[in-house]
């Protein structure tokens, strides 16, 4: 494994806060490489510090200490503009809580994705309409997001972050809210993803999802520990 | 392909961005107002009604301006008029103006415009109407500053041999066809039309300004000396005039001629404070003290109903951002940097107060349109009635969005996302 080809890498991150009781440290000293392909899931108690690292990975949030090397730019230190160029070509994010606009379409949820980027609407609206058809949901383009199961918001909320074919995909407890049979439709659509050659980052409390990953880390008190290929047991 | 191709075909694909950059606007902000119909209707309301208040305020102070500046012109320019005591004031308090007093005056004043009228309803062209006979000299013309249409004004002939010459307002000339060399008769005596004159600017014409001052339309000018049967038959009453006009020259202010005129005026047992003089401060006053009053009531109601409608637009704005903290952390995740949402903010807020200041404008032109014909309101519909309370909305959108969206920019993404 060589870092320089690494989609994301950190070095010696920490992140600390500022709170009523002092300085709260979050992060200590991590040390993280993603590779181009990996399939790699975060895993770790409530209040780890996971969440915290997935923001910093996808540019949502500035390290307190250490290095932050997106796809081999130094990007810990970039401006929040710069930041947030990247994170608009980049970066795909699914979230928890899948942040659908509930009052649009499940196709105008995908074109939502190219809100902020300057693309003819026939091709934004073919590339959303191929989303939706890698995550199953190609047939009700046309219904409200509100109206659609957990299982479903989550699936479109995939399409969305991978409508523009991003170069690193991160979840943050995707399943969260889903019962178990979503949460394997959800998966299964991360493994195509992951199979066309989308590198994947998901942090998640379910360990029966490790099956899916390449890669395993485990989160504890603000550090990183590689646990290696799950699926080599 | 060609370069200037090129140049076509990139110019054509910003068009269509910008088109659908501004669907995308529209969109979001129609998603915006559809999340809160009941809080935008209120600020809506709220700004619709000081706009209207403000509109229908510019368009009074404006019809105001105008009556004013229409009765400086009625005046003349740089002009006093002395007019005669008010007919309805007890024998001891009259004091009229005669033709020594014109004389005394024109000879006193020698660098100075003098000219006197005395006016007289009489029937014309054998018609029941009643025309105002003016009885005057050759220079009222030129002092009251009015336009010759045809032929020309009353000449020092006219005043020496006393003629049978006539000079008629212009809508008189034209309801009875009459020009420069016809014939017409006024109470039976038959009058030579010299020329057409157009008269002062008919803005007071019809009612409560003073009929010695402001001549009207239905006129006509005879000279002083042409002796028609309207006129008083005992001698001291045939020499008396109702006003008389002093247009000081140019460069000079017609105010340091006042005192001059009016000591000339003086004579034993003789009040000259009594005659009411009329300057163009004077004409003025009472219209500046009514705009003030309203400036002053208007302006306040206007100013409270629209800091109340910023207010309320602020709290909407506050409110949007708080329930709308996924919203703006998603933005953010897919690349929004913190200008595009502050933007965003501030265009939600502009648009409600540019639609409330379209709704609330056509709300005030009905309500002047009623007042107008009802009330005969002074009004004036010009380009700043529309354009200053539109631009007054802009403005309100802008300066009450600008904190709730700067706070709205602020958010980080993941702090967004962390506290929905």
């Amino acid at each position: 494994m060589n870092p320089a080809n690494a989609v994301i890498e950190l070095e010696k991150v920490g992140r600390s806060f500022d709170s009523a009781a002092g300085m709260v440290c979050v992060l200590r000293s991590v040390d993280l490489v993603i590779m181009p392909g990996d399939f790699a899931i975060i895993t770790g108690p409530s209040g780890s510090g996971k969440t915290t690292m997935l923001n910093i990975t996808c540019l949502m949030e500035h390290p307190s200490e250490g290095r932050v090397l997106f796809d081999g730019e130094e990007v810990s230190a970039l401006s929040e503009r710069r930041m947030s160029e990247i994170r608009k070509h980049r970066i795909g994010v699914v979230f928890q809580r899948f942040h659908l606009l509930t009052g649009r379409t499940v196709l105008d949820n995908v074109l939502f994705r190219f809100r902020y980027l300057e693309h003819r609407p026939s091709e934004a609206r073919d590339r959303s309409m191929e989303a939706l058809s890698i995550v199953g949901m190609q047939g009700v383009c046309d219904r409200s997001a509100r109206v659609l199961s957990a299982g479903e918001m989550q699936r479109v909320a995939i399409a969305r972050a991978v409508a523009l074919r991003p170069y690193l995909l991160v979840a943050d407890e995707p399943t969260g809210n889903l019962d178990r049979a979503s949460a394997e439709g959800v998966m299964k659509c991360f493994d195509e993803l992951n199979a066309q050659g989308i590198t994947i980052l998901m942090v998640t409390h379910n360990e029966e999802l490790l099956s899916h990953a390449s890669r395993h880390f485990i989160c504890r008190d603000g550090a990183i520990l590689d646990a290696g290929n799950p699926s080599r047991g | 392909m060609t370069e200037t191709q090129a140049i076509h075909q990139e110019s054509a694909a910003g068009n269509m961005h910008w088109r659908e950059e501004w669907n995308l606007l529209i969109r979001d902000i129609w998603d915006s107002v559809k999340a809160q119909p009941g809080r935008v209707g209120l600020s809506f309301l709220a700004v619709l009604i000081g706009i209207a208040s403000l509109t229908v305020l510019l368009a009074i102070l404006g019809g105001l301006q105008e009556r004013a500046r229409a009765l400086l012109g009625e005046l003349g320019g740089n002009v006093v008029a002395v007019m005669a005591a008010p007919t309805d004031v007890t024998a001891e308090q009259r004091h009229p103006l005669s033709l020594k007093d014109f004389d005394q005056l024109a000879a006193g004043l020698q660098d100075c415009r003098v000219s006197a009228m005395r006016r007289y309803d009489v029937q014309a062209m054998g018609s029941d109407n009643l025309v105002g006979v003016i009885e005057t000299d050759e220079m009222l013309l030129t002092v009251r500053g009015w336009n010759l249409a045809d032929g020309r004004f009353l000449d020092p002939r006219d005043m020496l041999g006393g003629e049978r010459h006539v000079v008629i307002s212009g809508p008189l000339s034209r309801a009875w066809n009459k020009h420069s060399g016809d014939f017409v008769t006024l109470a039976d005596v038959p009058f030579r039309v010299v020329g057409v004159v157009e008269v002062g600017g008919g803005a007071v014409e019809e009612g409560g300004t003073d009929r010695r001052l402001v001549v009207g339309d239905r006129v006509v000018f005879v000279p002083r000396t042409s002796y028609g049967p309207w006129q008083d038959q005992d001698r001291e009453s045939s020499l008396s005039v109702d006003s008389i006009f002093i247009q000081a020259p140019q460069g000079v202010d017609v105010h340091a001629i006042l005192p001059s005129a009016l000591r000339i005026l003086s004579a034993p047992g003789r009040d000259v404070s009594q005659f009411p003089v009329l300057t163009p401060e004077r004409v003025l006053q009472g219209v500046k003290r009514l705009q003030q009053t309203l400036r002053l009531a208007g302006g306040s109601i206007a100013l409270l109903c629209l800091a109340l409608g910023g207010t309320t637009l602020m709290s909407l704005m506050v409110a949007n951002v708080r329930e709308r903290v996924g919203e703006i952390g998603l933005r953010r995740a897919l690349g929004a940097t913190g200008r595009d949402i502050a933007v965003l903010f501030v265009l939600e807020a502009c648009a409600v107060t540019i639609c409330a200041s379209i709704v609330g404008q056509a709300c005030a032109f009905l309500i002047l349109g009623v007042a107008g014909r009802r009330f005969d309101a002074p009004l004036s519909l010009g380009w700043f009635v529309v354009f200053v309370p539109f631009f007054v909305a802009l403005g309100l959108g802008a300066v009450f969005a600008y904190w709730p969206a700067r706070l709205a920019s602020r958010i980080s993404p993941a702090e967004a996302l962390r506290n929905d």
